[in-house]
């Protein structure tokens, strides 16, 4: 098949060979048909290339887990038992000075502390007591005051948990689980 | 353009793509296996999809302490880029047993 007679049926994409060249032409010298076409065998390399990509990401988590202990912080006093009040949050900071976390009385009597930084996006999670939640106000996110998991809105995991340790009229943060 | 123009182009053409790689790739699979073609390739996407999942999965379990949950994610990715490799070397065979 030979190339059309009729300048006129002459496709946009082909250059110009006239003496006067295209304005556009100039601002824009790519030629489609010149790119490099991508054939079959060169597209499944590269899908196994990316899958190998995908399985090197998921085996240096594998790896982090497996060695990173995400657990932090010590052995530290952060208040009195008498400070700790039936149905009133009691505010803290653990394990270091920038790290907001939250103390709750049960009605059952037991204690339990988490981090205040919301695991969607880091916010500070506060305790409302009329509905019995931990809530984050940025994206209406609530957790469990027992357990710390996700109720609702965007988070899916649980709050990061204090362990606590009761040594006489002392309360000890002893850790924070992740 | 229709496409049985753009490949004479690409061929006739002086500007255009000559590669001997760009002729080979507007050459279209052999007749009845265009089908076979398109299901590797789909076939291979949505396993490459489930690998991308897994991987987010394993993010979120790093990232909720349970770090050791992650192994066994990390195997199936594995095994879904064994068999991409496994396929590729397989081609290659073929490729070797058709051409001379």
């Amino acid at each position: 098949m030979s190339a059309p007679k009729n300048s006129s049926t002459t496709t946009p994409n082909m250059p110009s060979n006239s003496r006067t060249p295209q304005r556009w032409r100039a601002q824009f010298p790519y030629f489609w048909d010149s790119d490099e076409l991508v054939g079959r065998r060169e597209l499944l390399n590269f899908t196994v290339m990316t899958s190998g990509t995908l399985f090197v990401g998921t085996a240096i988590l594998a790896v982090l887990g497996w060695i990173d202990n995400r657990r932090r912080g010590t052995a530290q006093q952060i208040a009195t038992m008498d400070q700790i009040k039936d149905n009133e949050p009691f505010y803290f900071n653990y394990p270091g000075p920038e790290d907001q976390a939250v103390l709750l009385r049960r009605p059952n009597g037991s204690l339990v502390a988490y981090s205040q930084k919301c695991t969607h996006l880091a916010c500070a999670v506060y305790y409302v007591g009329n509905s019995d939640k931990l809530y984050c106000p940025c994206h209406e996110g609530f957790f469990d005051p027992e357990t710390g998991q996700p109720l609702a809105g965007p988070p899916r995991r649980r709050l990061p948990q204090i362990v606590l340790k009761q040594d006489g009229n002392k309360l000890m943060a002893l850790e924070e689980i992740p | 353009m229709d496409g049985n123009n753009r490949r004479v182009l690409v061929k006739s053409q002086p500007f255009a793509g000559t590669s001997q790689a760009n002729i080979k790739a507007v050459r279209p699979p052999a007749p009845g296996q265009q089908a076979m073609t398109f299901a590797g390739l789909l076939t291979g996407i949505l396993l490459m999809g489930i690998q991308l999942w897994l991987l987010t999965i394993a993010l979120d379990l790093y990232l909720a302490g349970d770090g050791h949950a992650i192994w066994t994610l990390s195997v199936v990715s594995g095994l879904i880029f064994l068999g991409g490799i496994v396929m590729l070397i397989i081609l290659r065979l073929q490729r070797r047993r058709f051409i001379p």
